[in-house]
């Protein structure tokens, strides 16, 4: 009876150590928009409204455990980093008379590119970019589970309509507001079928809902999307901001996509990975792009390294070069102390020692820190 | 059994010879004699025995070896890595770690979830959501201060209350624990019905707890019985 009574007791009196122990809160900045942000922010959290979430987010493009650890916070708050920050720079500097720049972001698995991106994203945002962003390249490779068409305008591609169609609803749900601002119209005739034919001078809101509701024609749709914008940017009408994550698996050696008539097709095979390809090109100017490549896009048997040739390949190397490398390194120790000073002021983190073995197990990566935090 | 366990044992000896001190204690195996004390493996304790002078006690005692479980980690705890040590299946440690893992992530965001609702300053403050310590309080809440057992008087058996030990009862506690794990409705993942179970028991609530309180029971009902224990 002793014994269970000082069990007992041993669970109220880890409580009341917990009581006198200073819970501490993370350096945070007011800054909100991402424009201001400079390196005085460098390692402090800023937080999104969940407006913008919503409007940027909705339709992917944030990893699914932060979102998940949004939600179970009721906040949206990034850290600020130096890549961001770098990218951010760029964008601010650049000389927008010149063909795009074209930025990579590389790092290892779970370094926080995705979020260096978001980051990026809500600055582009803010700043009225138009947004052509590609959320996560391998979830159009992945899974066979699709209906894959082979296209009747290009030959030898194939198509993925409802893919496509759903890209062209988070198309336009990041940029109905700007497009409907800046009021840009198609440059020519576009003919579908016999009965459907878009004149020349449609609102580009109306080709994109053309395109939802058409899924045959989504990734046409797509293509002839990229190439108007191309054409206003370079006449000073508009900005755009190519976004690719996981830009890598437009290189990968193989899909799990086949055809109604069981063909297995490669990446470069699709129409919407041409598209792609062609939106990083540089033959045009007043924007940018900025690619992310990641090891966990590319196969399971090519994830040894995390340099961008060795993901992308000499073809692909080619394809984008020139560029700006932008390295997302593991968090610095300043960092690594800010990121679990929010979790425990989340109340996320419960164990207060032991710092040094979390550096240590997690060789400071963000994503692996997140998880190893889970149970502590 | 033991007497044939016995006996082949003695073949043995027969067979390769005889030892010169031949083994006919009990059959249970230890690779440490008996004057072997339990490891210190802990770098903490270590350090405090070396300042209160207490190693001194210890230069000239032979040590058995720590297990491979044993770790100077911070998160290590002796009662978290003795459930999951009850909890595995097939020897499959790692997948028994991750599922109680998985559990106090669970445990975690529910207890938050619970945190977050709460307005009132001070009851906000009385939740606890580290989950070793829910853990810790679910398995003390559900340990039993008696058991059963079976005592042959006049032909039948007798189920007599007899006490129990500190540790036959948190065994009892975290054994109930797995088995209404393994009971659960196969919809639900093994952590989640835990997390539940743990946070219910922390709170005197659930099956568990039930368990113990039908063991008390029983033992009530039999208290007539009790004497056969030394009579």
């Amino acid at each position: 009876m002793r014994a269970y009574r000082r069990v007992c007791n041993y669970a109220t009196a880890a409580i009341k150590q917990e009581a006198q122990y200073q819970i501490p809160t993370a350096a945070r900045t007011d800054k909100t928009n991402p424009a201001d942000h400079d390196h005085h922010d460098e390692s402090k959290f800023y937080t999104i409204d969940p407006k913008t979430i919503t409007s940027l987010f909705q339709m992917g493009g944030l990893p699914k455990p932060f979102t998940e650890q949004t939600q179970m916070f009721a906040e949206t708050a990034l850290m600020v980093r130096k890549p961001a920050l770098e990218v951010i720079r760029g964008l601010k500097l650049a000389d927008y008379q010149k063909p795009v720049i074209r930025y990579l972001l590389y790092g290892q698995t779970g370094s926080g590119k995705s979020l260096s991106l978001a980051h990026i994203l809500h600055y582009a945002h803010n700043s009225k970019f138009i947004l052509y962003h590609i959320p996560y390249v391998p979830i159009w490779l992945k899974y066979d589970r699709k209906e894959v068409n082979w296209s009747t305008t290009k030959n030898g591609l194939a198509d993925i309509p409802l893919i496509a169609a759903q890209w062209l609803k988070h198309f336009k749900h990041q940029n109905e507001v700007l497009l409907n601002e800046l009021n840009l119209t198609t440059s020519q005739d576009y003919v579908w079928s016999i009965r459907e034919t878009t004149p020349k001078g449609t609102i580009l809101n109306e080709l994109i809902t053309h395109g939802i509701n058409r899924a045959k024609y989504a990734c046409d749709c797509m293509d002839i999307l990229l190439n108007e914008l191309k054409a206003h940017c370079s006449n000073n009408k508009c900005k755009m901001l190519v976004a690719v994550d996981g830009f890598n698996a437009f290189f990968n050696e193989k899909t799990d996509l086949k055809t109604e008539d069981r063909v297995r097709v490669t990446p470069q095979q699709i129409s919407m990975v041409q598209t792609g390809l062609s939106a990083v090109l540089s033959d045009w100017n007043n924007g940018a792009v900025v690619m992310v490549t990641s090891p966990r896009a590319a196969l399971n048997t090519k994830r040894e390294s995390h340099l961008p040739i060795y993901l992308c390949g000499r073809q692909g190397f080619e394809h984008i070069d020139p560029f700006i490398p932008v390295m997302v390194p593991e968090l610095t120790t300043t960092e690594f102390n800010n990121m679990l000073d929010y979790y425990e002021e989340k109340r996320w983190l419960q164990k207060t020692g032991g710092r040094k073995e979390l550096e240590f197990l997690t060789s400071r990566l963000p994503a692996e820190l997140m998880a190893r935090c889970a149970s502590l | 059994m033991a007497l044939f366990v016995k006996h082949l044992r003695l073949g043995l000896i027969v067979k390769h010879g005889f030892h010169p001190l031949p083994q006919l204690t009990a059959a249970k195996y230890s690779v440490y004699p008996p004057h072997y004390v339990e490891p210190v493996f802990k770098k903490q304790d270590i350090d405090k025995l070396q300042e209160s002078g207490e190693i001194e006690n210890y230069k000239l005692v032979p040590f058995k070896a720590a297990r491979s479980n044993d770790t100077c980690s911070v998160f290590h705890d002796p009662l978290v890595s003795k459930f999951i040590n009850y909890m595995l299946k097939k020897g499959q440690k790692k997948i028994a770690r991750q599922v109680l893992e998985n559990t106090f992530e669970k445990i975690k965001r529910l207890q938050l979830a619970k945190y977050n609702r709460e307005t009132d300053p001070e009851r906000k403050a009385s939740i606890i959501i580290d989950p070793v310590i829910i853990f810790k309080k679910a398995v003390s809440n559900c340990k039993p201060l008696l058991k059963l057992t079976a005592v042959k008087r006049g032909g039948s058996y007798y189920q007599v209350p007899v006490p129990i030990t500190d540790k036959e009862s948190t065994f009892y506690a975290m054994r109930w624990f797995v088995h209404c794990g393994r009971e659960k409705d196969k919809a639900v993942s093994f952590a989640d019905f835990m997390a539940s179970e743990l946070i219910n028991a922390s709170n005197n609530d659930g099956r568990v707890f039930k368990k113990k309180l039908d063991l008390h029971k029983l033992c009530e009902a039999n208290r007539a019985y009790a004497h056969y224990r030394w009579s």
